[in-house]
């Protein structure tokens, strides 16, 4: 396990003298690329000058100047054809050219140069990271700064961590801190809602290692219940969901309630459309306590063992509830919402809560109270609500 | 021994002082100087250019002419002198005098031997720079005690 790591003074490795001198190289080619960069700037000054000469010239017929006769003389004489010019293209070969196509040709070269200097800035603007990392390194040298390295095995890496999992001190550690950070998470997140819980993966996860049997079951559960692969997900969401609230038991009740307030509304609409007796042994359900059983009895077909479950989860009644809820509303938009963003869960579900209160406050009344008040209710009357559809 | 030692170690240090009067003041100066004298050859270039192109307007009686002016950049405009007896001189420093083409003759000749002078001298000047390293390198090579090649 002990493993050896070697220390190295950063002065030995790079000494004194060869650093200046890297230094002072990097600082010749800068200095280099400077005077290149002047020689270009110099170029495209000359080349913007002499644009808007040639813009300038055909504006008069001729102009007064000196011709240039030789390298160190001079006679009197004047422009003429100040709309003609003749242009350099390279290589000895001239064209003819108006004023205005040479100022094309001429802006043509100006964004040449341009890019040159451009590309040259760039080079500057590297060499002088160089230096810089070069000055620093000397100066770290000179600190006295170590260099620690230390040899990566991966096979003893991988073998160190595996004890440490196996020791039992080292997970529960792991867990504990994932508690405490979750535990940190919620209070933050309630500071912010007061009304709305939040949710979190880390939540439905650590209750997964707390309540592993109801979880399970739950799990099976939905098999039973939810007739596509992809509302697992929901499953395992609807699990934090509990969580939250059996971590939190006043958030928890909030956050169940409007879900079932909402989920009450949307039922209620289904249940127009659907057949009129799962409506009506919902509602009762939703008011009274014991048609529980008569709503078990009318899902045996399918929820039985759900039903029959339920009981044996008094711990997390919620548990089971909200994920019939969420797995149970497999057509429902606001499902798709909740199962892709856990954020958006209660926000979606308050929002929701609000209008169907103002359609139907009865009714999405009722359901809460159901809920708040007997929390092992919504077990069965949710998979009543999914037997009747 | 020890004598032995300091004397080794004196004609390092005259060596390394010959070595640098070489490098940092004779190589320096000699560089300068052949700048300067193609600087002078140039300008003889130029007025020896000037000479023959003003016989030639005076053999061909020009007194017009059209030539093409560099804008810069190698962009031409064509240019028009309609009097080509009077031509204007560098002279130096920056002034140009009107001469005729007689004028300007005399004044090249006199310029032309002006320059002539100068490269001369500059000739010399470069001549005497090398042997003064050739001088200083032998002098390097007996302190070595290096056999003369």
């Amino acid at each position: 396990m002990a493993k050896k790591g070697t220390a190295t003074p950063l002065g030995a490795v790079f000494s004194q003298e060869e650093t200046r001198r890297a230094v002072a190289r990097v600082a010749q080619a800068v200095a280099d690329r400077r005077a290149e960069l002047g020689r270009v700037q110099g170029f495209f000054a000359d080349n913007a000058a002499l644009v808007s000469l040639v813009q300038r010239l055909p504006d008069e017929l001729s102009h007064e100047i000196m011709v240039p006769f030789g390298g160190a003389a001079f006679f009197p004489g004047s422009l003429i054809h100040t709309n003609q010019l003749l242009v350099l293209l390279g290589d000895g070969y001239y064209a003819d050219r108006s004023a205005k196509q040479t100022t094309e040709i001429l802006h043509r070269r100006g964004m040449e140069l341009e890019a040159q200097m451009e590309a040259i800035k760039a080079t500057i603007s590297d060499l002088e990271a160089e230096a810089k990392f070069f000055e620093s390194t000397a100066a770290e040298a000179s600190e006295g700064l170590v260099e620690i390295r230390e040899e990566y095995d991966e096979d003893a890496e991988i073998s160190s961590s595996k004890s440490d999992a196996s020791s039992s001190y080292g997970g529960m550690s792991d867990k504990d801190m994932e508690h405490a950070r979750n535990m940190a998470r919620l209070a933050e997140l309630e500071v912010e809602e007061n009304e709305s819980g939040n949710t979190s993966e880390e939540d439905g996860d650590d209750d997964d290692d707390d309540e592993g049997a109801g979880t399970s079951e739950d799990g099976e559960e939905n098999g039973d219940t939810s007739g596509d692969g992809s509302e697992h997900d929901n499953v395992s969401f609807s699990a934090s969901v509990s969580g939250s609230a059996g971590n939190n038991q006043s958030h928890g009740s909030t956050q169940l309630k409007s879900a079932l307030k909402k989920l009450g509304g949307k039922d209620m609409l289904k249940g127009a459309s659907l057949a009129p007796s799962a409506s009506t042994s919902k509602i009762n359900s939703e008011v009274q306590v014991p048609f529980r059983k008569a709503v078990s009895f009318k899902d045996d077909n399918r929820h039985v063992v759900s039903s029959l479950k339920s009981p044996s989860l008094p711990q997390d009644p919620n548990y089971p509830a909200v994920s019939q809820l969420t797995s149970d509303r497999a057509p429902s938009r606001d499902r798709n919402i909740i199962s892709s963003r856990q954020k958006a869960f209660t926000g979606s579900i308050v929002e929701h809560d609000d209008s169907l209160s103002a359609i139907q406050p009865p009714r999405s009344n009722d359901s809460g109270k159901a809920v708040s008040d007997a929390p092992s209710r919504p077990v069965s009357r949710f998979k009543m609500q999914k037997g009747g559809r | 021994m020890a004598m032995a030692a300091v004397e080794a170690r004196l004609r390092q240090e005259k060596v390394k002082k010959f070595e640098d009067f070489v490098d940092r003041r004779l190589k320096p100066d000699l560089l300068n100087a052949i700048a300067q004298r193609d600087t002078l050859f140039h300008q003889q270039k130029t007025f020896l250019d000037l000479k023959m192109n003003i016989e030639n307007l005076e053999k061909n009686g020009v007194t017009s002419m059209r030539s093409m002016v560099n804008l810069g950049s190698e962009v031409y405009m064509q240019a028009e002198v309609p009097d080509t007896r009077h031509i204007f001189v560098d002279i130096g420093l920056g002034f140009h005098v009107e001469f005729t083409w007689q004028e300007a003759l005399q004044f090249i000749s006199v310029r032309e031997a002006r320059l002539a002078r100068q490269i001369d001298e500059y000739t010399h000047l470069i001549a005497s720079i090398k042997a003064q390293i050739k001088l200083v390198c032998e002098g390097i090579r007996e302190l070595l005690q290096l056999p003369p090649e």
